[in-house]
């Protein structure tokens, strides 16, 4: 976490250096704000030997909002925060943890994605920020999380005289929190003077959780594992890939 | 009775408008007066939709079909830039002296003459044409030919059979039944197609003559003229007059020309062109025109003789006029030759005219322009295909090498500054200074050198090569008795200094060609030239430091790529306050229906209101000169529009790196003033769509990653966009462009994007500029 504020007060600097310089902006408003949807296909849960047919029907989609507010640098570049936040349904696979068979109770369990982000946005050459053509690197951090009553996730177990046995488990908050970057290409298109529609089409790539179970799938987990490795997986599957449409507002 | 009060009328109008002569010693170029016509107003979708109402009301079943609407459509555009261009005259004398000649020749015929407008062109070219709509047009090059009022009328009468016949659109639909392989030509050749099509167009042209014949044999004027307006037709390419040229005014006491820069005898103008093959020329030869216009002249029962029904000297006066046009025009076309002897042949009824002079002068400073940047070739026909006179002149200016010309032109800028105090004969004088030092490497020294030794072999009785060569200073032998001990440095320099006068003399001793470093030798003593050349001198250092340092950023990279980031970061910042935006254009276009004429003009009309917003945004204080907008009352703008237009459209002409001040530029100092700035600016867009190219390949590649395949078929399927919007700013004081940008958008003219980039082309533009010294 220390890191991470190091990392934003050290892009503050960087960017407070550059708001001397004389930028044009939009008819020169520098400032802008913005909503946006963001969705994409996912496979809840994917199996290479699933066939065409069945793989289509299991296509989903997946949603998410972000608030954001940008400000024009210089002529071509953008510096902005975000905030993504949305709820998403994880599916969690049966699988042997601790020698037993665990079954979720419910296969797909509501998870909750709350980002914040600090992205740049690079405007292509013929473009003059904050409209246009653009190139956004982003870097954040990530809490994902189930939402449950009592904050448990409750599972079924088999014991070793094949009972299914009922038994919870306490969402780790902390240990469901890591960072992304992300890479997008998108346009902002001016509507009169004061408005704008933002379109874009990027990828997520996280990291946090049980990434390296999420690897090694053939690994026998930890109960603790098991989850992180599910949240995980969720949350690369619902995020990978996106593509968002929102409206903006030019402010100043 | 009628008829004659209206004659009468008619020459007591042309009396009392013909009464003042210009003052041909000051000319002023023609400007527009009055109320604007409302040709020039109407909106050409307005035009093209009544146009279309019009022909559906007369045609039959109330139809129109899609060629005519095509017609009328392109033909309303393209009239309509024509006039808006500032290259149609309107309420001159020269355009009111047409039109009471074509008042005189529709006398009987006021309903037609009231669906009739006649303008004059600012064009050098010897041509008239009528369009559909009614409008005639005559170029000031075919006024400034015309021998008397009676040919005029004859190509008034010419014009009008074309309208009344419809010529222009029955000529264009014949040629889309030709080339679209209708009916009977269904299987010619493409040759055969074309052969086709000009035989349809000569025989309207010399319908057009056979009725304007008849139409003039009922006016009074001299029927015979529509015959001898063939001839002036025939030579319309040669200048105003035949007269032989001598240099006197390129010479001084002191300098001569050679004798190998003349031709001995110069080509005979051939009189036997007038029956060359016309199998593919759109109008029939001189000598058909005249077979047929001679068998109608004898079937004529009655036929006025008068040569000048209005009035003789206002015919002169107005020829002189467009002679005086014709001679700027070809300036402004680059044409410098023609229009050096041309203003030659005119000086030499009006020797005073400083007009002339500074055409003359202009001419001059254009070709050592080009000549000096090696580029002659683009602004000068080759000699040999000349006839007559002017062949002498076309002979003399190739012949003569860069620094021949640029002294010449020097001198005779330098004269005619003395004289006249204009800014701009000053700059041009300064300019071809500077090059002569720079490029030609010409020093005052050695005019000095030149001229000593001028004035030596002048003192001694024989001028031959011997005596030039005895007036070497004799050098000490050291091994002449053991006199004299000279060092080997001594030897040296001494040995240079002889090689260095060996080469003036070897110059006067060999063809002359350095004849030109005379070209100042009778005034050399004078304070001005010797400050016009140290000037010259200075500047020229200054100019050779700058571009070595140039060059040494040029080959470091971190320099260039300092700049580029600074460049793409800020921009430029000009710090100008004031911009004035000349008729802004707007283009759209579509791969397979070509220009969208109507949505266009809409846009055009919307970019120019955008242009206004930005600036307001940006805080540059601005005008925009946009023709669509102008009402009847703006006269004086679309003066001034065309003003400008013709120095844009020079300077356009004219490479970046010959750094050519243009001719116009004297006429845009009033405007600079009027406007209080400088600066004058050409912005528009052009954008156009076509099919996206590599469609297969997309819907292909999106099958293997189906969840991708409705917005691929989407995206293929939607046609590709490009979009240019370009910015060309220029300084009319030094000719040198400020602002250069081209953006290209691969996507429609969406205002959001037009409006980030103008506005931010402005705010570069009103950036003061920052200097880092001054802040550190």
């Amino acid at each position: 976490m220390k890191k991470i504020i190091l990392l934003q007060l050290l892009l503050f600097c960087f960017a407070a250096e550059h708001l001397s310089a004389q930028v044009p902006g939009y008819r020169g408003k520098r400032f802008s704000a913005g909503y946006n949807a963001s969705s994409f296909f996912y496979f809840p849960n994917f199996n290479l030997e699933q066939g065409v047919g069945d793989l289509i029907f299991s296509t989903r989609l997946s949603y998410k909002t972000e608030l954001y507010a940008n400000y024009a640098l210089s002529r071509k570049v953008n510096i902005g925060f975000s905030y993504y936040n949305g709820k998403q349904k994880t599916y969690f696979k049966p699988q042997y943890v601790d020698f037993y068979e665990v079954i979720p109770k419910k296969e797909f369990v509501l998870c909750k994605i709350d980002a914040f982000e600090l992205h740049f946005k690079f405007f292509r050459n013929d473009f003059v920020a904050p409209v246009g053509l653009y190139y956004q690197f982003s870097f954040g951090m990530v809490k994902y999380s189930a939402i449950l009553p009592g904050d448990t996730l409750a599972l079924y177990s088999n014991d070793q005289g094949n009972t299914l046995q009922q038994f919870t488990v306490h969402k780790p908050f902390e240990r469901y929190t890591c960072f992304k970057i992300g890479y997008h290409v998108g346009k902002t298109n001016p509507i009169g003077n004061n408005f704008f529609i933002n379109t874009a089409i990027g990828i997520n790539i996280f990291t946090g959780g049980d990434y390296q179970g999420v690897l090694s799938q053939s690994d026998r987990s930890s109960v603790n594992n098991y989850l992180l490795k599910n949240f995980n997986k969720g949350l690369l599957s619902h995020n990978l890939l996106e593509i968002k449409l929102g409206l903006g507002w030019l402010a100043f | 009775m009628k008829k004659n009060t209206f004659l009468l009328l008619l020459i007591l109008v042309s009396v009392r408008m013909f009464a003042q002569q210009p003052d041909f010693n000051n000319y002023q170029p023609l400007k527009c007066s009055g109320a604007i016509p409302d040709d020039f107003l109407r909106l050409s979708q307005d035009k093209y939709k009544s146009d279309v109402k019009a022909e559906a009301q007369n045609s039959k079943n109330h139809n129109v079909s899609s060629d005519k609407e095509d017609f009328l459509l392109a033909t309303n555009y393209i009239i309509d830039q024509l006039l808006l261009s500032g290259k149609v005259l309107f309420g001159d004398t020269v355009t009111n002296y047409v039109n009471l000649v074509a008042d005189r020749v529709l006398v009987e015929q006021p309903e037609l003459r009231s669906k009739l407008r006649f303008y004059c062109l600012k064009s050098s070219e010897a041509n008239a044409f009528s369009t559909n709509q009614g409008i005639i047009f005559i170029t000031l090059g075919l006024i400034a030919q015309l021998e008397n009022e009676a040919q005029l009328a004859f190509v008034i009468s010419h014009e009008v059979a074309h309208y009344e016949r419809r010529h222009t659109m029955e000529g264009y639909l014949k040629q889309q039944e030709i080339f679209a392989d209708k009916n009977s030509y269904k299987y010619n050749t493409y040759d055969d197609q074309i052969r086709t099509a000009s035989t349809y167009s000569k025989e309207m042209e010399l319908e057009a003559d056979s009725l304007g014949l008849l139409r003039l044999s009922k006016t009074g004027y001299a029927c015979d003229e529509s015959v001898a307006s063939l001839f002036v037709l025939q030579f319309s390419e040669l200048p105003f007059n035949e007269i032989v040229y001598h240099p006197y005014s390129l010479q001084n006491p002191v300098m001569q020309l050679p004798k190998d820069l003349f031709l001995d005898t110069v080509k005979q103008i051939n009189f036997e062109n007038d029956n060359d093959d016309d199998s593919y020329a759109t109008h029939p030869n001189i000598a058909k025109r005249r077979k047929r216009l001679e068998a109608i002249l004898g079937g004529l029962a009655e036929c006025g003789t008068e040569k000048f029904v209005l009035n003789e000297p206002a015919f002169y006066m107005i020829r002189k006029i467009s002679r005086f046009e014709t001679v700027r025009i070809m300036l402004n076309a680059r044409n410098y030759c023609a229009a050096y002897y041309n203003s030659y042949v005119l000086l030499d009824e009006d020797s005073t005219s400083d007009y002339l002079k500074i055409c003359t002068a202009k001419a001059l400073y254009g070709m050592a322009k080009y000549k000096n940047h090696y580029s002659f070739g683009d602004v000068s026909e080759y000699y040999n295909k000349k006839e007559g006179q002017q062949q002498q002149v076309y002979f003399l200016f190739s012949k003569l090498t860069a620094p021949q010309l640029n002294m010449i032109a020097l001198r005779y800028l330098y004269n005619l500054s003395l004289v006249n105090a204009s800014p701009v004969i000053a700059a041009m004088r300064d300019d071809l200074a500077e090059e002569a030092v720079r490029l030609n490497e010409i020093t005052f020294p050695d005019m000095q050198k030149t001229y000593a030794l001028y004035l030596e072999a002048k003192n001694t009785p024989d001028t031959a090569a011997p005596e030039l060569v005895k007036a070497e200073p004799k050098v000490a032998d050291p091994n002449e008795n053991g006199k004299a001990f000279v060092s080997k440095y001594d030897k040296l320099r001494q040995e240079k200094k002889k090689l260095e006068q060996q080469q003036v003399i070897e110059t006067k001793k060999s063809d002359g060609s350095k004849f030109y470093l005379l070209a100042f030798g009778d005034v050399m003593d004078k304070a001005d030239v010797k400050e016009l050349f140290a000037k010259a001198e200075s500047k020229s250092a200054t100019r050779l430091a700058q571009e070595k340092t140039e060059k040494e950023s040029e080959d470091s990279d971190k320099a260039i790529r300092r700049e580029e980031k600074e460049m793409r970061k800020h921009g430029k910042s000009l710090g100008i306050d004031t911009v004035i935006y000349v008729d802004p254009f707007y283009y759209l276009a579509d791969d397979r229906k070509g220009l969208k004429l109507v949505k266009s003009e809409t846009e055009q009309l919307e970019f120019s209101a955008q242009i206004n917003e930005n600036a307001y945004y940006a805080n540059l204080s601005i005008k925009v000169l946009n023709p669509k907008t102008f009402t009847a009352s703006d006269v004086e703008q679309y003066n001034d529009l065309a003003v400008v237009n013709d120095w844009m459209g020079e300077r356009l002409d004219h490479d970046d790196e010959l750094e050519m001040l243009p001719i116009e530029t004297d006429r845009m100092q009033p405007l600079t003033e009027k406007y209080n700035t400088n600066y004058f600016c050409y912005t528009g867009i052009y954008s156009y769509k076509e099919k996206r190219s590599n469609r297969g390949g997309i819907i292909f590649f999106s099958v293997f990653v189906y969840p991708l395949l409705p917005v691929a078929l989407v995206y293929a399927f939607t046609p590709e966009h490009h979009t240019y919007f370009y910015t060309l700013m220029y300084n009319v004081q030094t000719g040198k462009p400020e602002l250069i940008q081209t953006v290209y958008l691969k996507s429609k003219a969406k205002k959001g994007f037009i409006n980030s980039i103008m506005y931010d082309t402005m705010l570069q533009i009103k950036r003061e500029k920052k200097d880092k010294k001054s802040a550190k």
